[in-house]
């Protein structure tokens, strides 16, 4: 497209009318290919004209604020095309204008992102991110719901409530993550706490400890790394609207809050745990109440972050339970569709252009799909 | 008369040979359920819509089924349907398809960093990002000209060096490649060692060259006896 353009400008020849000059121009946009690149890189001007187009990212906010939560193959994809580029597409695009919009005094709205399996759900929630990010949100990401349901390494049971089971490493974990993602805004921000928090008989927090240094905390003594977690999030829940940092609840697969865990009860061997049990899902889940203001709360709807015998819709009622619904009653649900004609002609147009497709005959069959 | 008897030898021998390829009960047969009078298929829609010579063969004899994978979708390639067969174990095609098919996924991430990462214009010139041409690379580059044979002469065993025939050359090339994959610790994928091995034997370098080499070293020592071929 851009060569074609580019001779017709370098070799003006012979000296034509300007109708002549116009309906050349015309000519040519129509059989331009149909662009599937857009130069605007900042995700607060995306509107609906972006639509189907690829943005970059910059590599350090994609090293900020993507670090986790994409699928494998798009970061091996990045890796590999030395550029990283997400797909401008309708629901993050509808859920930043009502970002923009909200009113931020009154208490949090809950978006739910659903849609089938592999449709873009967590790709937009990055996109929602990144758009967070640049405008100077504090961000509290879980990358996965159902992590802590599967993959725990080492479960104790909670010295602060009975019955309830701790994950040191898994919190330690998230606290670092947390940590990098807010980096300069933490020690812009420089939280203190405003409640005591006494861990045990010698250790403590007092109340004006900066947050800085409960978080310390929690990574060199992390039997209470959990707890620690909670404290954190209390912290910046009661915080957000006095001291004006927007807040940022962003969770992939929310549903596992409410779904069973791997982690089998002591006294009964054939039965699990719920979820609910996790003392960081517990803390998780407070921060998906709307009971705080400045901020928003963001969770995709996955059927994969549910057990196996509860994949069979993708709607969330059905994903979220009774229980799972009720807790996020009222949100606003966004659907997330699969791509459309347009944008996976633009998707392959895309691929096309970063040598990801290699066979000839893909391009021919490319060509009579345009036409 | 001493002519006489060497010549009475010859044709002996010479009828005992042929007594031993046309005796089809003892020809080992794999699945070959066709006469060798059939034909292979004409499959691909490319090819059917040639027009047939007067004098074609596949005007008047009769012509094999195409098998399950001879079709003509954009993916397909005979030699690399035949990898996969070779690449098979226990029967469990879907397997080999899968690793062949991520194998090829690694080559293309591979070279296309070193694509994206090149400086200059001139440097990516030379960077391949056709997992299919660097394929049919490493099968050309792997294939063995010259192959052993044992040979009983007067009460000794001697390794004689014969030519090999085209569909023993690239069966000898796959068999090397794939030995070459698929030796590997056990954390590492067969895709990304196999994908290593590729991307070596491309340029002439890695396991199965290697073979090759040490296969035509073998050749070149017993070249004396290359006359006991006949």
């Amino acid at each position: 497209m851009c060569s074609a353009a580019r001779e017709d400008r370098a070799t003006p020849g012979t000296r034509e009318s300007l109708a002549q000059q116009f309906s050349k121009a015309i000519d040519s946009h129509h059989q331009r290919r149909q662009i599937f690149r857009t130069t605007e890189n900042d995700p607060a001007n995306h509107t609906e004209h972006h639509e189907g187009m690829f943005y970059t990212v910059p590599p350090e906010h994609f090293h900020q604020w993507m670090r986790k939560g994409l699928t494998v193959n798009m970061y091996r994809m990045a890796n590999a095309f030395n550029e990283s580029s997400l797909m401008v597409r309708r629901p993050a695009t509808e859920l930043i204008g009502y970002l923009q919009m909200a009113e931020y005094t009154m208490p949090v709205i809950r978006y739910l992102l659903y849609g089938e399996y592999g449709s873009g759900k967590s790709t937009s929630l990055a996109h929602v991110m990144h758009y967070c990010g640049t405008q100077g949100w504090l961000i509290l990401h879980v990358p996965w719901g159902a992590f802590f349901n599967r993959y725990s390494r080492d479960v104790q049971p909670s010295v602060y409530r009975p019955g309830r089971l701790d994950q040191p490493l898994e919190a330690a974990e998230w606290m670092t993550y947390f940590r990098q993602m807010n980096e300069s805004l933490l020690t812009q921000l420089n939280i203190k706490v405003q409640h005591k928090y006494v861990w045990n008989k010698r250790e403590s927090a007092e109340v004006g400890t900066p947050l800085a240094e409960v978080m310390e905390f929690g990574l060199a003594r992390v039997k209470y790394a959990a707890d620690v977690v909670g404290a954190v999030l209390k912290e910046i829940r009661l915080q957000a609207a006095p001291q004006g940092f927007k807040v940022l609840m962003a969770v992939d697969g929310v549903n596992a809050f409410w779904s069973t865990t791997n982690i089998k009860v002591e006294d009964d061997r054939t039965k699990r745990h719920n979820a609910g049990n996790l003392s960081l899902v517990h803390h998780f889940k407070k921060m998906i109440r709307s009971d705080w203001s400045n901020g928003a709360v963001i969770g995709t709807v996955d059927a994969y972050a549910n057990d196996e015998d509860q994949r069979e819709s993708y709607l969330p009622r059905y994903v979220l339970g009774k229980e799972g619904f009720e807790w996020l009653d009222p949100h606003i649900p966004i659907y997330v569709p699969n791509y459309s004609e347009k944008e996976a002609l633009s998707c392959l147009q895309y691929y096309i252009d970063r040598k990801w497709l290699q066979n000839p005959k893909c391009k021919v069959a490319l060509s009579r799909l345009q036409k | 008369m001493a002519g006489a008897v060497e010549q009475l030898g010859k044709c002996m021998r010479c009828m005992s040979v042929c007594k031993r390829t046309w005796t089809p009960a003892f020809i080992q047969t794999r699945t070959a359920i066709y006469q060798p009078i059939y034909l292979e298929p004409t499959f691909r829609k490319e090819d059917l819509q040639q027009p047939l010579d007067e004098l074609d063969k596949r005007k008047y004899q009769p012509i094999k089924a195409a098998t399950n994978e001879q079709t003509s979708l954009a993916s397909y390639d005979a030699v690399v349907a035949k990898f996969i067969r070779i690449l098979t174990k226990e029967g469990n095609k879907k397997r080999a398809r899968k690793i062949v098919d991520k194998t090829f996924e690694n080559i293309k991430l591979i070279q296309l960093e070193k694509y994206h990462k090149a400086a200059t214009e001139e440097e990516r010139q030379y960077i391949e990002c056709d997992p299919l041409t660097i394929f049919h690379q490493a099968i050309t580059n792997c294939k063995p000209l010259l192959t052993t044979q044992k040979v009983k002469r007067g009460g000794v065993m001697y390794t004689v060096p014969i030519p090999v025939k085209p569909n023993y050359q690239m069966y000898k090339a796959m068999t090397w490649l794939i030995d070459a994959g698929t030796d590997k610790e056990r954390d590492i994928r067969v895709w990304d060692k196999l994908a290593y091995e590729l991307l070596n034997a491309a340029q002439n370098e890695g396991k199965g060259v290697r073979k090759k080499q040490e296969l035509h070293k073998l050749c070149e020592a017993n070249r004396a006896y290359a006359h006991f071929r006949w």
